[in-house]
């Protein structure tokens, strides 16, 4: 096989699903007049940048075969921190934005410590840390809603605009760059791969399969921490609820991106044409006047979809012997 | 003394300490009220629970049974005001839904081979979607708070002396699913499922059938509960029960039943819903923060899987000993 075949094989998923995208977009415009405005699209945008953000780190987990689902939390309480040290401590915002980023860091690799040498199932760890950093968070604001008015720098992080370009769109491609180089050009990368690809062969190979679990969680709260801060100073908001469901929106542009929530495989650049994606579906039903609460309807359906297109099982041929007489599913195996 | 007996043996220790502690905190602890809606709490929650159970012995997951609490009560509330149709029609219909459910989420984690975690976390977005979308509204659009006054359907809240029907019934289904679990060749096949899904197939055991069934009940076990919680309520609203998959986690994990599959049973869930009724209890009537109780039900899921893998490489570890002196004890006596 020659080489330029190789690549276009290798890249065949994301352009697939920029494919899909394409189609998606052409079909939004047909139905709404409104979906190729500059203010709508720039209202995607916010969203798309905030789970893409968070989908840069949080697809290491699912590549290893786990899964982190307190982003959004830690997220949410990421900016109530941050304004917890900035206004109430009086820090200067950098100070204020480290110190976050450290305890952002601490709870991931707490989660990961937890996951691995305490043998917990993943989801569990991260859903038990979604609920108390949740409730850390609800304590910590009082459950009010505050509005973050100063200081300046912090809020041009997420209103800012350099050569007219909003400043979270540059930190959401840096991160996709880091995150994709990270992930396939670098030791780590090849050793979260085999982490989730085979366990048992990887630690024979000499890969400490807890230590890089443990900094795959790490990383994941980090950019949650990132997005959480990037929200605060766009929204010049925190409270407790502001990302509440956003770890399925982040879930989704990762399955969707084609990656196998089994592990082994992942791809960052289509968990980002993913959240490009969720960011027009929910922008198309909003658009469409829909009740928000087919959000989570339309949300859960894209999952199922994709994860069986990811798992490569025909649907005909289940339905088939599902409807098969009893006992010949059995026999077929 | 077994494992599971001396951990029960803790817990109930447990509970009567924070009971005692709870009761010289606050006297309005102790009244036969506060103890009897404890009860009625900690069943609601023990009704799921035990269908979530069974779940954890085939070693899968249900993130669904919030959203089928929430769907349920709303169908309950459908009928009852669009319909004249009487109590004993829509409650079965009621309880079928959460079955159907179940089978759903059955059907794609076994046909489909797809993770029980990501399938049933997918059906919670699209039921708890669903909830919202069929809630009554008003004509705003608003959802309607619907007050019911079905006397039949209110029945299911009353009491029976001082013990409310939902304790008899979390009890009597308790008793039955024990009975169940371990007395029949389907509860076997269950356990089997769950310890090791390929030796249990190759020893005829149709597995497919067996965890399809188990997702049924934990549905049933769900909109079972969400009746008697709406019967309680007198009301019903689309948010019902969303959320409430940490409780039931958290009760089952502490009685026992480990996320490993294969082991575990209902007694340690009853002991473990009424030690998390305890606790929420406890934070209401010693008037702390109710935001500290997401807090401590999260600390208390992780707490106690360390706990139990401390204790299992603790166990590992002295077997291991002990194999090792015997066998270098019999060599001195071969020797």
């Amino acid at each position: 096989m020659n080489t330029k075949s190789a690549l276009f094989k290798e890249h065949m998923v994301e352009l697939r699903l920029f494919g899909v995208l394409l189609g998606l977009m052409v079909v939004l415009s047909l139905i709404s007049d409104r979906f190729l405005t500059v203010d709508n699209l720039t209202n995607v945008l916010w969203s798309v940048c905030l789970i893409g953000i968070m989908t840069t780190g949080a697809i290491y987990a699912p590549i290893t075969g786990g899964i982190d689902l307190s982003v959004a939390s830690m997220a949410a309480l990421a900016g109530i921190l941050a304004n917890v040290f900035m206004n109430t401590l009086g820090m200067n915002w950098i100070v204020a934005i480290l110190i976050t980023l450290v305890i952002g860091a601490g709870i991931g690799w707490l989660n990961g410590v937890v996951t691995t040498k305490f043998l917990v199932p993943a989801f569990i760890v991260t859903m038990a840390a979604k609920t108390y950093l949740f409730g850390v968070a609800m304590l910590v604001s009082n459950g009010d809603q505050i509005t973050i008015m100063e200081p300046a720098p912090f809020l041009q992080i997420g209103i800012g605009k350099l050569l007219g370009i909003p400043i979270p769109i540059y930190i959401m491609f840096t991160l996709v760059i880091l995150s994709h180089i990270l992930l396939k050009k670098t030791v780590f990368g090849r050793r979260t791969i085999a982490v989730g690809a085979n366990e048992v062969a990887a630690k024979l190979t000499g890969v400490n399969p807890d230590r890089t679990r443990i900094i795959v969680y790490t990383i994941s709260s980090v950019t949650a921490t990132i997005a959480g801060i990037v929200m605060a100073s766009l929204t010049q908001q925190a409270y407790a609820m502001n990302a509440t469901g956003y770890e399925l929106d982040v879930i989704t542009a990762i399955v969707v991106g084609g990656t196998s929530l089994m592990g082994g495989s992942g791809s960052v650049v289509g968990a980002l044409i993913g959240a490009v994606m969720v960011g027009f579906i929910n922008n198309g039903l909003n658009l469409l006047d829909m009740p928000s609460a087919f959000h989570p309807i339309a949300t859960g359906i894209v999952i199922l979809v994709a994860l069986i297109m990811n798992q490569g099982v025909s649907v005909p041929a289940v339905l088939k012997r599902w409807f098969a007489r009893p006992g010949a599913a059995e026999a077929a195996k | 003394m077994s494992v599971s007996a001396i951990r029960r043996l803790i817990l109930t220790g447990l509970l009567i300490a924070i009971g005692i502690a709870l009761s010289i905190a606050n006297p309005t602890f102790l009244k036969l009220d506060n103890l009897m809606t404890m009860l009625q709490e900690a069943s609601l929650t023990g009704i799921v629970a035990i269908g979530f159970t069974l779940i954890l012995i085939t070693a899968g997951i249900d993130m669904s049974i919030g959203a089928v609490i929430a769907i349920t009560s709303m169908i309950c509330v459908n009928f009852i005001s669009y319909t004249q149709l009487p109590a004993y029609i829509y409650i079965p219909v009621a309880l079928a839904a959460g079955c159907a459910i179940g089978w759903v989420n059955g059907f794609f984690i076994t046909h489909f081979k797809l993770p029980e975690f990501i399938v049933t976390l997918a059906t919670r977005g699209i039921l708890a979607g669903l909830a919202l979308i069929i809630a009554v509204k008003d004509e705003q659009g608003f959802v309607k708070n619907v007050f019911i006054e079905d006397p039949v359907f209110l029945s299911f809240g009353e009491t029976v002396g001082p013990v409310y029907i939902v304790t008899i019934v979390f009890i009597l289904l308790a008793i039955a699913t024990q009975f169940f679990m371990k007395r029949t060749r389907a509860g076997t096949n269950i356990y089997a499922s769950g310890a090791n899904p390929t030796a249990a197939r190759l020893s005829g055991i149709n597995v497919d059938r067996t965890l399809i069934g188990v997702y049924m009940f934990s549905g049933f076990c769900a909109a079972l509960s969400s009746i008697f919680l709406a019967a309680r309520m007198m009301t019903a609203m689309p948010e019902f029960g969303i959320g409430n998959e940490l409780d039931v986690i958290a009760s089952v994990v502490i009685g026992g039943t480990p996320f490993t599959g294969g082991i575990g049973d209902i007694w340690g869930t009853i002991i473990g819903t009424l030690f998390i009724a305890l606790i929420k209890n406890g934070i209401l009537k010693l008037g702390l923060s109710p935001y500290i109780q997401p807090i401590v039900i999260g600390g208390i899921i992780i707490v106690t899987v360390v706990a139990d893998v401390w204790y299992k490489h603790h166990a590992e570890k002295k077997a291991t000993q002990a194999a090792r002196r015997k066998a270098m004890e019999s060599k001195e006596v071969g020797a």
